[in-house]
């Protein structure tokens, strides 16, 4: 009795298909702990992001949220095995995705070490110790290291994190409480600053006149950017970044030492 | 290999128009030329059933496939849905004058029942316990599934172990 399928997404087609079944199990189950997914939080190399209750975000496919029948899904033909988006291993209720780069097929000449015939033109498709994204469908936890890698594979994930348009970067820039300098505008303003102004941009929207006179004031304490008559000068793409990084309240001060920092990372507790 | 195996599931199905044929224009096998007709015509019927014996052997070897009970919404028994196909059949082979006439004849039914792909019914598949059945999924795909278990109602039976003819036609050999 086989228990473990591979199943591949072909570009340009809607419905998976079914390559391989295996008695074999294909990865080795991981211990998964993740952090929950904030763009605002940075992880380190060996930890991952965990997106929860996945099946009912909007990202979530059919696939996923169903029940999986290999009966369902038609049997890959060689044409389309050459235009693989992703495969997805399905192995004891765990789904491991992984993205296919043309770096995967391997269409050098090889031969097995078991059998020593030299095999011309069968390309093979290497399956990668670690997944790109895995789905735990007994939790419905998704859990992933790229936002970029998963959003090839969930369409749309990187909502989550997205940068500001033009538009939206504009509207910024003419905020009441900005005073930008006639040299800079919204073309000078970085990615990274662009992928804040998105963050920002809601929460800036939510705060009463109160709490948005508190956090210009709290900016301010840090002094990274002048601040007069209620506006932060900006002149550079730097400015910009100390206003966003006051806006998100990543400024502190320990409390014992008494030194003033910037979290580069947050996880809400 | 699994376009080998659905030629002679093909051939399989559709064989007994070619027994028919040998067994109304009397023919007989050269060395049961002193015995009687009837050992002869025993033979003819049993080639195809020997052959559906080695086409469940050779069926273990079938890509592997799973459904859960889960998973069927819908059971529909089509053990008589060859019936009128296979009368068609024998009314064609009985009507059949010439060895030439039966080759053209035989050759187009072969071909449209192999391309035609969704259905390989073998009524031979009867005689070793098999039943056919129409199933349709949780996800709305509609399948042809042969297997010897008695299905009746939705989501008692799963099929773990489900061999994969084509798309939409599983065996289930256990």
């Amino acid at each position: 009795m086989a228990s473990n399928y591979i199943y591949a997404k072909v570009k340009r087609k809607q419905n998976l298909f079914r390559v391989i079944a295996s008695d074999t199990s294909i990865y080795e189950l991981p211990t998964l702990v993740g952090i929950e997914y904030s763009p605002s939080t940075l992880i380190e190399n060996e930890e991952l992001y965990q997106l929860s209750n996945f099946s009912s975000t909007t990202f979530a496919t059919a696939f996923i949220s169903d029940n999986l029948d290999s009966v369902n899904y038609d049997q890959i033909d060689k044409v389309d095995l050459k235009k693989l988006s992703y495969i997805c291993t399905v192995q004891q209720g765990y789904y491991f995705f992984q993205v296919i780069n043309s770096s995967l097929y391997i269409s050098k000449k090889w031969f097995s070490i078991d059998e020593l015939t030299l095999e011309v033109d069968k390309p093979i498709i290497a399956i990668n110790s670690f997944a790109d994204a895995i789905y735990d469908k007994n939790n419905d936890i998704l859990y992933f290291k790229k936002l970029s890698v998963a959003n090839r594979i969930f369409k749309g994930m990187d909502q989550l994190y997205r940068e500001a348009t033009d538009i939206e970067t504009q509207q910024f820039l003419d905020s009441e409480f900005l005073e930008v300098n006639s040299g800079f505008g919204k073309s000078n303003v970085s990615i990274p600053n662009r992928k804040k102004i998105a963050l920002v941009s809601d929460a800036l929207n939510r705060f009463t006149d109160n709490e948005k006179q508190a956090i210009y004031d709290y900016t301010s304490q840090y002094g990274q950017v002048t601040y007069t008559n209620g506006k932060f000068k900006i002149d550079t793409d730097e400015n910009l970044k100390f206003v966003l990084w006051g806006i998100e309240q990543r400024f502190y001060t320990t409390p014992i030492s008494g030194e003033k920092r910037v979290a580069n990372s947050v996880i809400s507790i | 290999m699994s376009f080998l195996y659905r030629l002679f599931l093909a051939f399989n199905s559709t064989y007994l128009i070619i027994v028919i044929y040998l067994i109304k224009e009397n023919y007989r096998f050269n060395f049961l030329d002193k015995y009687s007709m009837y050992y002869s015509w025993f033979l003819f019927i049993l080639i195809p059933i020997a052959f559906t014996a080695i086409s469940f052997l050779v069926a273990k070897k079938l890509p592997t496939d799973s459904l859960s009970s889960s998973s069927v919404s819908e059971i529909e028994l089509a053990n008589n849905n060859f019936l009128p196909t296979y009368l068609g059949y024998f009314f064609v082979s009985l009507g059949v004058n010439d060895i030439p006439t039966l080759i053209v004849v035989f050759t187009i039914i072969y071909v449209f029942t192999f391309l035609s792909q969704t259905l390989y019914f073998n009524p031979i598949f009867l005689l070793f316990g098999y039943h056919f059945y129409f199933i349709k999924t949780s996800r709305n795909v509609k399948i042809f599934l042969i297997t010897r278990k008695l299905l009746k109602t939705p989501g008692n039976d799963s099929f773990p172990d489900l061999k994969r003819i084509n798309n939409y036609t599983f065996i289930n050999l256990k």
